[in-house]
């Protein structure tokens, strides 16, 4: 936990030295978009990685975190950290919910129930137009504020970024050392040891999705007011799903370094492989190098980069 | 009411080809194939530019198709999926998810399409609109004939499975892969022929489609979720499952747009409830035999 505690307060900080020396508006972008990544990465973690609940609906507690905040915003312009709270308790209530039902489902079943419940709450968003606007989506419209300070350009967002994100990341290293984390990683392990052991499995998991849920309804809520605009395909997608299982799994799945490498390892790829001259010649043709790669990955090393450090490292201690 | 009855009929049809490849990829290695979407669109875009060039009728090119989309199926299986699926079940979900954006993108590249929407026409192209009336309701030819496929399909497949030593591999690859080793069945082989298999099937659709859907790159995503809801319809393995839940779900997707009001909009909804009621209820679905 110290060293966790330590690690994490170390990169921060240096981020919250280094970046604004260097940074221009792009570099802003991207750390900010690997932040962002990182607490959607925690929260999907959480669930699919700790509680062994793969979930391929993610997507729908991103989404109502970030119409909440928009919303509220948009209206009365509540501070920040009030609005994202908000934001992520709604899509841990309206979850929870949803949870008591899918929780009957395993394996496999799971992943595919989760994967409809996010196309229906897709489907609803874009056709109920009086609340979401439909299709053509929601501006942001005032400035926001957060603890009294405007939030408005790449700076600001930078460092509300990168304190949420460290936020995330102590509070899930902090989580899974407590007793409701063991509890969660023994669900994962065995369902039916956890219960003759005399836990709820039912009432574990739905804690992990509550939190789950709520994490990514902060982090969906930031996304929103980051961006500036939000409509349902950028929101409720089953894409927006994949790519936080692809941050968590490529950077290790069930650690909490796991979601920080992976997703500043694929958001950097992705904006590497834009900026490659000779991939530049047609719109798509990153894409398939990025889904390559993705797939090596997960054949050559399944349990993500994290597992590739530690190899490396009892390699040269063998040595030694 | 007998109209909408069959148009849903029609497109069922079609889903249950779709569903049948999943099925028989899930039942024997245990996959849940997220690029069946994308070998559906594979169809789409051979049986396009095979008519393109050559001119040569849709229907006739599900040979081609059928080739082309068991090569590919059985290279990702023996490549990459054989591979991850030491590591467990999301490993496999995750390769393929990746695959699947490899094989959208390299669909967009404009060597075929490019980002754009195509539509499969000629002046020659017999099924172009074409619609037959049948004593008084009207079919969409290229549908009609894709659901006697179907039925043939489905025929074949299951003497296939039945009949044949590679079919009969297959099943006991299904039921007890370690004991089916031991007889001296080439697992790894047999399920590479399943992966093209069921890869083919989706194909066959994507050809069934081409002549009444617009042809565009990442069009296999719709057929994909539709597939999935159909496929734990009906049980996830199980054919005549597959192929019943392919009927229902069409005729309740033309149900629900034609008589709900605002129904139009929310069609796809109606199949993910469907979906989830049954998930709730009988997760081993209508057919399942429990799992």
């Amino acid at each position: 936990m110290r060293l966790t505690l330590l690690t994490t307060l170390v990169i921060a900080v240096a981020l919250a030295i280094v970046v604004p020396m260097v940074a221009d508006l792009h570099i802003y972008s991207i750390v900010i978009t690997v932040l962002i990544w990182t607490m959607f990465g925690h929260s999907w973690n959480l669930l699919g990685g700790y509680t062994g609940q793969v979930s391929f609906g993610h997507a729908m507690f991103l989404g109502i975190g970030a119409y909440t905040s928009m919303l509220i915003v948009n209206a009365v312009n509540l501070d920040m950290a009030v609005t994202l709270l908000l934001g992520g308790l709604l899509a841990g209530i309206v979850l929870l919910g949803v949870g008591f039902l899918i929780f009957r489902l395993k394996g496999p079943y799971f992943a595919l129930g989760t994967l409809a419940f996010a196309e229906i709450i897709h489907i609803v968003a874009r056709n109920m137009k009086g609340v979401t606007n439909g299709g053509e989506g929601i501006m942001l419209m005032s400035r926001p504020t957060f603890f009294g300070f405007t939030v408005f350009t790449k700076t600001e967002y930078f460092y509300v970024a990168l304190l949420l994100a460290v936020a995330v990341t102590l509070f899930t290293a902090y989580l899974m050392r407590s007793k409701t984390g063991y509890t969660f990683i023994a669900v994962r392990e065995d369902q039916d040891s956890a219960e003759a052991m005399g836990m709820n499995s039912t009432v574990v998991k739905s804690k992990a999705l509550f939190i789950s849920a709520f994490l990514a309804g902060l982090a969906g809520g930031f996304y929103g007011l980051y961006n500036k605009f939000i409509d349902p395909d950028m929101t409720f997608t089953v894409h927006m799903s994949i790519e936080m299982i692809f941050v968590t799994v490529i950077g290790g799945i069930g650690t909490i370094a796991g979601p920080v490498i992976g997703s500043a390892l694929l958001i950097w790829l992705q904006d590497y492989l834009k900026s490659l001259e000779f991939l530049q010649a047609f719109s798509s043709l990153y894409l398939i190098v990025y889904g390559l790669l993705i797939m090596l990955v997960i054949v050559y090393l399944p349990g993500g980069l994290v597992e590739g450090l530690q190899r490396i490292r009892s390699f040269f201690k063998k040595e030694a | 009411m007998l109209q909408t009855f069959v148009d849903g009929l029609m497109i069922g049809g079609v889903y249950a080809i779709i569903a049948l490849g999943l099925t028989l990829i899930f039942g024997v290695m245990r996959v849940i194939n997220m690029t069946h979407g994308e070998f559906v669109m594979i169809g789409m875009f051979t049986s396009y530019f095979i008519f393109k060039k050559l001119g040569i009728d849709p229907f006739l090119s599900i040979a081609v198709t059928t080739l082309v989309c068991f090569f590919i199926g059985y290279f990702l299986y023996s490549a990459f999926v054989s591979k991850a699926q030491k590591a467990g079940e999301e490993n496999t979900l995750l390769l393929t998810a990746g695959a699947s954006i490899l094989m959208v993108n390299v669909a967009a590249l404009p060597y075929f399409l490019g980002p754009n929407f195509s539509r499969l026409t000629g002046d020659n192209l017999y099924w172009e609109n074409r619609l037959w009336n049948v004593g008084g309701i009207t079919l969409n030819a290229s549908l009609a004939v894709g659901f006697v496929l179907t039925a043939v399909l489905i025929l074949c497949l299951s003497i296939f499975l039945r009949k044949t030593d590679t079919g009969l591999a297959m099943r006991a690859a299904a039921q007890r892969p370690l004991a089916a080793r031991i007889v001296g069945i080439n697992v790894p082989f047999i399920s590479g022929i399943t992966f093209g298999l069921g890869a083919a099937f989706a194909g066959i659709a994507g050809n069934v489609l081409s002549t009444s859907y617009p042809i565009y790159a990442s069009i296999g995503s719709l057929f994909l979720v539709k597939a999935f809801v159909i496929v734990v319809l009906g049980g996830m393995g199980s054919i005549p499952g597959a192929a019943l839940g392919g009927l229902v779900l069409g005729v309740t997707e033309s149900f629900g747009a034609t008589y709900i009001p605002g129904g139009t909009a929310y069609r796809d909804v109606f199949g993910l409830v469907i979906f989830l009621l049954v998930l709730l209820y009988r997760p081993q679905g209508l057919f399942g035999r429990g799992v």
